[in-house]
């Protein structure tokens, strides 16, 4: 499922052969958390909460894809280096509270500026969130 | 230990997976899968442990990116498994009920919309094409004239302005075929979603990427594409086009996003 310059057709039967390579995780995220229908379950994640984190792994992924297709996945299989990767969620956690930061900090020089009109630029669009995954489709 | 029931796809009850086709399929807690029945539907689901995959749970496990890659790879693995057998409609990741007939409600209350969406993605699959940036012309940058000896600082900011026009022009041309490009494999789909561009470290290339795009088409025109994605190749040669697929009907499964 990897990206390909028009090669052979992948096999028919998925169950019984694995994919020759893993698919490009990037491709991955974006389709499994951002796409599929979106049903109200009875239990809520909210997904945009972790559209940073996605972001990390982007960045973090590529790297180890391109390792995973030489063999090299040793790490996936070492404690010690796993917990590594929890602080990886630890620092999403604070990028995430310095944006908030950032946003607050940057909503506010336009609220006190001096003898700035309430005209149409500074009335500026609102800042552009997708869809949120479960808001009002209640099954 | 309790459990909650975790979703995968929307088939139609008559392609309802039999038991033995399910077997060799592990869920997003290595657990077993079975398929539900509703009216005309069937929903492909496992059962995963609360005390994992209740809110609170669940949200400290989103935010371990080796739990995530796994859980996402091992969903995809289920709807792909799904979608390489018949029409299937992939659920977004971390959809959950409390139990297997509030599932089964679901398929109840939301069944036109269902059966419209799996007749829209019926005998059509997804297929991404992105579109790199490649082999940047470099040799115009030098193209500036040769330095005034007496004010080698004006040069070289000219030189440096050339060369940001020359970056420009160069982004503004593949946008542009970028957006050609797109239109004419759109011209071949029965729908076209268009993901965000990925970062380079994200992609694996070193080359600005200019397209994501992901093409819902025809089982029968599959040939028809890659042929399109060929020649569209050939006839840009400073972009790299790059086809994945066949993907489940992932992009196109919402009707709010297939528009």
């Amino acid at each position: 499922m990897n990206g390909r310059d028009f090669g052979p057709p992948l096999p028919a039967n998925y169950r019984t052969a694995p994919a020759p390579q893993p698919a490009n995780l990037a491709d991955l995220l974006e389709r499994v958390l951002d796409k599929g229908i979106v049903i109200a379950g009875d239990i809520r994640v909210n997904l945009l909460d972790i559209e940073l984190l996605t972001i990390r792994i982007r960045l973090l992924v590529a790297s180890v894809d391109r390792a995973r297709e030489m063999g090299i996945d040793w790490w996936e299989h070492d404690p010690g280096l796993s917990s590594g990767r929890r602080d990886l969620a630890v620092e999403n956690r604070r990028l995430r509270e310095r944006i908030d930061e950032l946003e607050a900090a940057a909503s506010e020089p336009e609220r006190a500026a001096p003898g700035g009109r309430p005209d149409e630029s500074s009335a500026s669009a609102p800042p552009t969130r997708r869809r949120p995954p479960r808001a009002g489709r209640e099954s | 230990m309790s459990h909650v029931t975790w979703l995968y796809a929307v088939v139609p009850a008559d392609r309802r997976p039999e038991p033995r086709e399910l077997h060799d399929l592990r869920g997003v807690a290595a657990e077993p899968l079975r398929a539900l029945s509703g009216p005309g539907l069937a929903v492909v689901v496992g059962s995963v442990p609360q005390a994992d995959f209740d809110e609170g749970p669940l949200h400290a496990h989103l935010e371990d990116p080796v739990w995530l890659e796994h859980a996402v790879r091992a969903h995809h693995r289920v709807v792909e498994a799904l979608a390489g057998a018949g029409p299937t409609l992939p659920l977004r990741f971390a959809t959950l009920y409390h139990d297997d007939a509030r599932a089964q409600e679901l398929l109840r209350a939301r069944h036109d919309e269902l059966t419209e969406a799996l007749r829209r993605i019926d005998r059509r699959t997804e297929w991404g094409v992105k579109a790199y940036l490649t082999g940047r012309p470099s040799a115009r940058e030098e193209e500036t004239g040769p330095e005034a000896a007496d004010r080698p600082g004006t040069a070289y900011l000219l030189r440096r302005r050339a060369q940001r026009q020359q970056r420009e022009e160069t982004v503004r041309q593949a946008s542009e075929d970028a957006r050609s490009v797109h239109a004419q494999l759109a011209g071949l789909a029965a729908a076209v979603a268009l993901h965000p561009l990925q970062p380079a470290e994200a992609s694996g290339r070193g080359e600005p990427m200019v397209l994501n795009g992901s093409y819902l088409v025809d089982h029968a025109d599959r040939k028809r594409l890659e042929d399109a994605v060929a020649a569209l190749a050939d006839g840009h040669p400073h972009l790299r086009l790059e086809l994945t697929g066949p993907w489940p009907p992932y992009s196109f499964a919402d009707p709010e996003e297939a528009g």
